[in-house]
């Protein structure tokens, strides 16, 4: 990609800018208190990385599609979730590693809390590179960099952006193919020491395995292997309530139950208000609930919503499970209390501001991964 | 009449009658192997057998970096082994209405390097023993203790106490039954902590061309990671005709409410160049009866086994006894049935299918074989003095991961000189599984050869 594309997605801003278009964006001065943003009472959603719509993967130009970043992350905060999780796919540092850049960013931004997959849609490019000592260090500290460095709230009201945390690979058996004993052993310990190494105050969660009967017995024999001495939350995902009591009582450790969700529609409202408050009744030290998700290309599924192109090039979402949206919608409303809040156009006027930068094109260019930053460094 | 072994031909000639009751003067080679593999680190290993008179017999083997060294009489077992700093030491005795064998197993004492995962190399011991209390020819109570003196360890998942205990029954040679209880103490890798109950029923049943040979079994596991787990086996094997052999198998283990969790599932048919015997039909499993009871009671315990390398120990522990006079044309008569019995298999081949849903691995494996018997004669043509001599087989295995397939293949040619006297090689191709990919494992093609001797087998 040629600097100029690149910049017209916006690349070359710097995150140190964005807080001022933002307080200009109100039209506030230094004395005048901002609005307050929405408040976070629903929880966690999954959120795809989504950059394109028409399947056209690769390098293909627009890489990210700030439209589509923008509209996944108004929803995200309109509907008022704490935490969004999200799938930090390496792809040596390809178009899905960046195109969760903004979401992450602008998610922080807002006051959201990240949970971020270090993961691979496909392939075993990370996990090898994850096993090596001396590649491990280096893709996770690009990680880190990348992510968990220190973002500037949206608006003063904001009082600490949104925290960072890593979930050490999803489904690795499923998505992987590797045993549970060789993920807790040969990548969730020693990724887990140069993870706490780097930043001790990260929050470390272990990988889930699928919701499944397979993944029941698979995330068995992760306890047996040692799951819960090399993070500092253990993850379950649940899409059967079934699981639930067989869960209860597997570990004294900090639960976070990374997805969960039903299909078809008609039954996300049921499982949002009567199964997450089951897990939390059920399954003794469950902190976080994930939803599972917020949009998929799966129709009448999970989702929520669905994303549709119009002819003017623009996206409109349309709302898969009513019930459940309005559910959450009244919720926001509740907590508000009738106060005016900032509107998501108010906190993040321009998603590119929190798009790639140059920075993170040059410390991935100091890496031995630099033969795919080249591709986006100015011709 | 039967055939002793002199009568028949083998690649190397006719073969002496291997008496061993003849005392030794004053050692005898009764055994030796030699096996080299090439692929990765090239391996060597190496282990002879002599008899000292007709006092015991003396062993040592050399295997890679593990050396040992091993002593036999009739009442009594003992052996050394070392490899890298671990210690076996093994014993056993046999009484005339009581058996006991022992193992002890000290694990190495060594520091794990800073950022790995401990794989707990503590100096403990790990003490295992088992008793059994014969009350006739047929019916033996089994007894088993184990201990590790270091629970705490860090360890793969293991018990680090075990009580059990069982009963033996062998009615005839027509039915086996094995039933089993044990409770154990389970440590994970983790370190997390488990009882376990198990309780297991096995049976071998026989019955003119037909074996039966199920286990069935249960396990409770109590604590945090708490499950209860069922285990059954069937193989079945059924003479079709004098000359064909069809076998069947079922291996399962499911977890009631969750799932059948790992299958392994073949189906396969065997032609004989010459008439198919069951060691448990026939002459050969008549001897057995005979002097496994004759040994009883003149003061020894020997349980029936019914396979060539069990049937040998079992002649070589009796003729080392005081009574080997008396046993001396029991033993003889029953390795004469061993050979005038033998299957000569030419030609088969097997399909199984293996899944394991906690590995995330699922398999296809074809495995055929052919053969040429001594003397040299058309495929799928029968002779009953035929011998073994060459046999080739070949498997393939498709294995399907979660986001990749591999193939592996094994051919292996194995050579019978003579009864006593045989060469194998293999070539084995292994497949790469997505953690050999990820951790960088290579898995080399892989070379062995195997030149074995083992005096009256």
């Amino acid at each position: 990609m040629a600097r100029r594309d690149f910049l017209k997605l916006g690349a070359a801003w710097t995150l140190s800018g964005a807080i001022v278009p933002a307080r200009e964006a109100h039209g506030l001065d230094r004395r005048q208190k901002p609005l307050r943003p929405v408040p976070r009472i629903n929880g966690g959603i999954n959120v795809q990385p989504v950059r394109r719509l028409d399947g056209q993967l690769g390098f293909t130009d627009p890489l990210i599609i700030p439209e589509l970043v923008d509209l996944q992350m108004r929803l995200v905060y309109e509907l008022g979730y704490e935490w969004i999780r999200i799938t930090l796919s390496f792809d040596d540092y390809g178009p899905e590693f960046f195109a969760a850049i903004p979401y992450v960013r602008a998610a922080r931004a807002l006051g959201i809390h990240v949970l971020g997959i270090i993961g691979q849609f496909t392939g075993l490019d990370l996990l090898r590179e994850l096993a090596r000592p001396q590649t491990r260090e280096e893709v996770l500290r690009v990680y880190l960099s990348i992510f968990d460095d220190f973002v500037p709230p949206a608006t003063p009201a904001i009082e600490r952006p949104g925290i960072f945390a890593a979930q050490v690979l999803n489904e690795p058996t499923y998505f992987h193919g590797i045993s549970p004993r060789t993920y807790v052993r040969e990548f969730l310990a020693p990724v887990y020491e140069t993870l706490k190494n780097e930043d001790p105050q990260l929050t470390v969660v272990s990988a889930a395995e699928a919701g499944n009967a397979a993944g029941f017995l698979r995330t068995r024999a992760m306890f047996e292997a040692g799951v819960e001495n090399f993070c500092d939350r253990v993850a379950y995902h649940i899409y059967d309530r079934r699981w639930i009591p067989r869960l209860a009582g597997m570990t004294h450790k900090t639960i976070w139950v990374t997805e969960s969700g039903v299909a078809p529609p008609e039954r996300h409202l049921a499982w949002i208000t009567q199964t997450f408050e089951e897990i939390r009744r059920g399954i003794e030290g469950v902190e976080q609930v994930f939803y599972f998700q917020l949009f998929d290309t799966q129709p009448q599924t999970f989702r929520l919503i669905d994303i549709v192109a119009q002819p003017d090039g623009g996206f409109q979402e349309v709302v898969e499970s009513p019930a459940a949206v309005e559910h959450l919608a009244s919720r926001v409303a509740e907590a508000s209390g009738g106060q005016p809040r900032a509107t998501y156009r108010d906190l993040i006027p321009d998603i590119t501001r929190y798009f790639p930068t140059e920075e993170d094109l040059a410390l991935i260019a100091t890496t031995s991964f630099r033969q795919e930053a080249r591709r986006f460094s100015p011709s | 009449m039967l055939l002793t072994s002199s009568d028949l031909e083998y690649p190397l000639g006719r073969l002496r009658f291997p008496s061993l009751t003849e005392p030794a003067d004053p050692v005898m080679l009764t055994g030796f192997n030699y096996a080299f593999s090439q692929g990765g680190p090239i391996e060597q290993s190496f282990d002879a057998r002599v008899r000292v008179k007709s006092f015991a017999f003396l062993a040592g083997e050399v295997r890679g970096q593990r050396r040992g060294a091993f002593f036999t009489t009739q009442r009594i077992d003992a052996g050394l082994t070392e490899e890298n700093g671990r210690y076996l030491l093994e014993g056993g005795y046999r009484a005339a209405k009581w058996r006991v064998e022992a193992r002890a197993e000290r694990r190495p004492s060594v520091t794990p390097p800073p950022g790995t995962v401990s794989t707990g190399e503590d100096g403990g011991w790990v003490i295992d023993t088992r008793w059994a209390l014969r009350f006739n020819p047929d019916l033996e109570l089994l007894f088993e203790f184990l201990e590790d003196t270091e629970p705490s360890a860090p360890l793969p998942t293991r018990p680090v106490r075990r009580g059990g205990v069982g009963v033996l029954y062998q009615r005839g040679n027509h039915l086996e039954i094995l039933a089993n209880t044990s409770r154990s103490h389970v440590r994970t890798e983790g370190g997390i902590e488990n009882e376990v109950q198990r309780v297991q029923a096995g049976a071998i049943f026989y019955r003119g061309g037909f074996q039966l040979d199920s286990t069935f079994a249960y396990s409770d596991s109590t604590g945090r990671l708490a499950a209860w787990e069922g285990l059954g086996v069937v193989g079945l094997s059924a003479e079709v005709g004098s000359f064909l052999v069809a076998r069947a198998f079922t291996s399962n283990r499911w977890e009631p409410g969750v799932k059948r969790f790992e299958q392994d599932n073949r189906v396969g048919l065997t032609f004989f160049g010459r008439r198919h015997h069951f060691f448990r039909g026939g002459q050969v499993g008549q001897r057995i009866l005979d002097m496994t009871r004759r040994a009883y009671h003149l003061g020894y315990n020997e349980r029936r086994v019914y396979d060539v390398d069990g049937l040998r120990a079992l002649r070589e522990r009796l003729a080392l006894s005081s009574m080997r006079n008396e046993l001396a044309v029991d033993l003889d008569d029953l390795y004469r049935a061993e050979v005038s019995e033998r299957n000569v298999p030419q030609a088969g081949f097997e399909i199984a299918r293996h899944s394991n849903d906690i590995e995330g691995v699922s398999s296809w494996i074809y495995r055929v074989f052919a053969a040429l018997p001594w003397r040299i004669d058309w495929p799928f043509t029968r002779s009953e003095d035929r011998v073994d001599f060459i046999r080739v087989d070949y498997t393939h295995q498709d294995l399907d991961f979660s986001d990749r397939s591999d193939l592996a293949r094994e051919l292996a040619l194995e050579v019978a000189l003579n009864r006593e006297i045989t060469a194998r090689f293999r070539w084995i191709d292994p497949a790469r599984t997505p953690e050999d990919v990820a951790l960088l494992r290579t898995r080399p093609n892989r070379i062995e050869l195997e030149f074995g001797y083992a005096f009256g087998r």
